[in-house]
């Protein structure tokens, strides 16, 4: 592990290497501040800038804009209690009530400082699972590689909230269009309507592209206005140290926070804002004092903060382990990885451990620099919200669609962004998940596969998939996935009944 | 006449349904045993997700518990989307607009036009912010993939020879 480590600082620490990193934070901190653009949109838009990059540089763009894109969205959230990503929601609870007092600094300070932390402590995570990851990995056949991409789909869905119906439709399309062109089971060709262009199948990146950068700017320009409504800010940003300080002082509660956001990101579809929502909820329930919560108390920043940045540390150990990725900006970077040729799954940790150790090294640093850099421009960073947003559309769709066409230099690439574009904004306008559709888009060639070698192996008997004990571990997984919303159907409706008895009349 | 928010989640959950029922079909096709497996089995289970939901969405006792429970609620929460069917229309005949110019006459010209059309037309700006934005763009698009990432940007089926 430390020959990875040191073969990953070698690769970052180059000029190169530190420039995309510098970069990705700088993207990842104007993405995060604005809303509706976010960490995914980010990553799907300068997918195709990585193409002719070493792949040791994409790492550092992608750990840059990872680690970059919560603190950018803190800052709004606490400034203008516009929260930049869905996860910095927690953080205006407290945050902005301190921002109301005078104390913007130091709840800025507290955030970036909690948020380097939690990033660190979501690092050291990582490097610690990944050998045990990677053992695990290396016992699993085909049969479950196919549970384990059932698995991620299913859970995905159940953790869409009032949308798991349609989030399993939404992989089911998504399944159905990974197996649009060659197909590597039995060497035909299917749905091609007979064009050339499709016997590649649908492009991963471009297909990215369209469904998150373009579906949002869709939503946007149709929305109007500017990005962020507010009148106020223009107070100094004074007292950060303080606030630094602050972090040490409760590291209880950094310690806390970071466990729930690694444990949290490793949980495929739960993410960020679950994440920091339940370290939120949890500072205040062992805090001595929970009334001052919302008040504008320091821990009710530190909680949520460090959980945020401790999950992309939770998060990328499902997806370098089993290449199943557990949220929409995890499978934009697996998207990232396929096309640098690094697949996922055992082979990448045994085979690609340089690049790999690479993308931890940036990630590392990027906690940190975001943070430095956060401070910094603090100011700049609101300002950045307050762009119209009709400036901002078509300067994304036009960089969309090179980006689409930059990386083949095909035009079918162009036409399918468009496409995805058009497509993933009806899915928002009608509640299908679109993480579920790309996530089956991923693994929709891992899961025929998987499944036609185990029915092989067993002379097609259904029973290896429940015969064999880590196979029949992610079945009940999966079952229990299932179950998710009959329960919380029943324990809603239980509630109401109670609610009902105890109401007098 | 303008469909109700349910109406237009039943039109689309028989949409998506029509999507399932014409895959499964064409996977039926698929000469090789190995090649339709799969697909067949997707698509039959797109089929019977897709019922689920088209009931899901209907005003009826089974229709309402099937969304309860599937779904939290079957009604729709469409972050401010509620807007006329005509400004969903324009903003996306935009994005055709933008894919049609940029593959004709190429991403140098293309985009330049688009950006302008889009500002000018779509979001009345004066005529000058128009220009301002469109030749912003396509600079800072040409210094960033041509001049920096040495990519050469698509001339245009009109002007590929």
């Amino acid at each position: 592990m430390l020959n990875g480590l040191i073969q990953g600082l070698h690769l970052i620490l180059t000029v190169h290497g530190i420039g995309m990193l510098a970069l990705g934070v700088v993207v990842g901190l104007v993405f995060g501040a604005i809303p509706g653009l976010g960490g995914t949109t980010a990553m799907a838009l300068f997918i195709p800038l990585t193409y002719g990059m070493q792949s040791q540089d994409a790492m550092a763009l992608a750990g840059g804009i990872m680690g970059a894109v919560a603190f950018g969205g803190t800052i709004t959230a606490i400034l203008l209690n516009t929260p930049g990503t869905p996860m910095s929601a927690a953080t205006c609870f407290d945050g902005y009530p301190l921002a109301q007092q005078g104390k913007a600094g130091m709840a800025i300070g507290a955030a970036g400082m909690s948020s380097s932390l939690g990033g660190l402590f979501g690092v050291v995570i990582l490097v610690a699972v990944m050998p045990i990851a990677r053992a695990l990995v290396l016992s699993f056949g085909p049969a479950e590689f196919f549970m384990m991409a059932l698995l991620g789909l299913v859970s995905i869905a159940a953790s869409t909230g009032g949308m798991f119906l349609r989030g399993l439709i939404s992989g089911a399309a998504g399944l159905m269009m990974a197996y649009v062109g060659y197909d590597s089971v039995s060497g035909g060709i299917r749905y091609t309507l007979g064009i050339d262009y499709l016997w590649d199948g649908i492009p991963l990146v471009p297909t990215l592209i369209g469904l998150f950068a373009i579906a949002e700017m869709i939503k946007l320009s149709i929305i109007g206005g500017r990005v962020v409504r507010t009148k106020e800010f223009g107070e100094r940003i004074v007292g950060v140290r303080e606030g630094i300080r602050a972090t040490f002082r409760n590291w209880p509660t950094v310690l806390r926070g970071s466990a729930i956001g690694s444990v949290i990101g490793a949980i495929p579809g739960v993410g960020g804002t679950v994440a920091s929502f339940i370290a939120y909820s949890v500072t205040m329930q062992v805090s001595k004092h929970p009334d001052r919560f919302g008040k504008g108390e320091i821990q009710g920043v530190i909680g949520p903060e460090s959980a945020i940045n401790a999950k992309d540390g939770g998060a990328l150990i499902p997806t370098l382990a089993f290449g199943i990725p557990g949220s929409a900006e995890m499978a934009v970077f697996l998207g990232m990885l396929v096309l640098h040729g690094l697949e996922p799954g055992p082979l990448l940790l045994i085979e690609h451990q340089g690049e790999m150790f690479s993308l931890i090294v940036a990630l590392t640093i990027s906690c940190v620099f975001a943070t430095i850099l956060g401070l910094s421009v603090t100011r700049w960073l609101s300002l950045i919200t307050l762009v119209d947003v009709h400036i901002l559309v078509p300067a994304v769709i036009s960089v969309s669609l090179v980006g689409a066409y930059a990386l083949n230099n095909k035009l079918g690439d162009v036409i399918i962004a468009a496409v995805m574009g058009l497509l993933g904004y009806q899915m928002i306008k009608y509640n299908f998940p679109r993480v579920t559709m790309v996530i089956a888009l991923v693994l929709g060639d891992l899961a025929e596969r998987s499944f036609h070698q185990a029915m092989q192996l067993s002379d097609g008997h259904w029973t290896v998939f429940i015969t064999r004990p880590i196979s029949a571990t992610l079945l009940v997984l999966i079952l229990i996935s299932l179950a998710i919303p009959v329960v919380r159907f029943l324990l809603a409706r239980r509630q109401s009944i109670a609610a009902k008895k105890g109401s007098p009349g | 006449m303008t469909l109700s928010p349910r109406q237009q989640n039943i039109a689309v959950a028989f949409i998506v349904l029509g999507f399932f029922v014409m895959m499964f079909a064409w996977s039926g096709q698929i000469r090789d045993v190995r090649g339709r497996e799969f697909p067949l089995l997707v698509s039959g289970a797109g089929i019977v997700l897709a019922v689920l939901d088209v009931i899901a969405h209907t005003d009826t006792g089974v229709g309402r518990r099937i969304g309860l429970i599937l779904s939290g609620s079957a009604h729709i929460t469409d972050d401010g989307l509620t807007v006329g069917i005509g400004r969903e229309l324009t903003v996306m005949l935009w994005i055709v607009v933008a894919t049609a110019l940029m593959v004709l006459f190429g991403l140098v010209a293309g985009i330049p036009l688009f950006v302008f059309g889009y500002s000018s037309l779509y979001a009345r700006r004066t005529l000058r912010q128009s220009a301002i934005a469109a030749i912003a763009t396509i600079f800072a698009i040409w210094i960033g993939f041509e001049l920096l990432l040495n990519y050469q940007l698509y001339p245009g089926l009109l002007f590929a020879n």
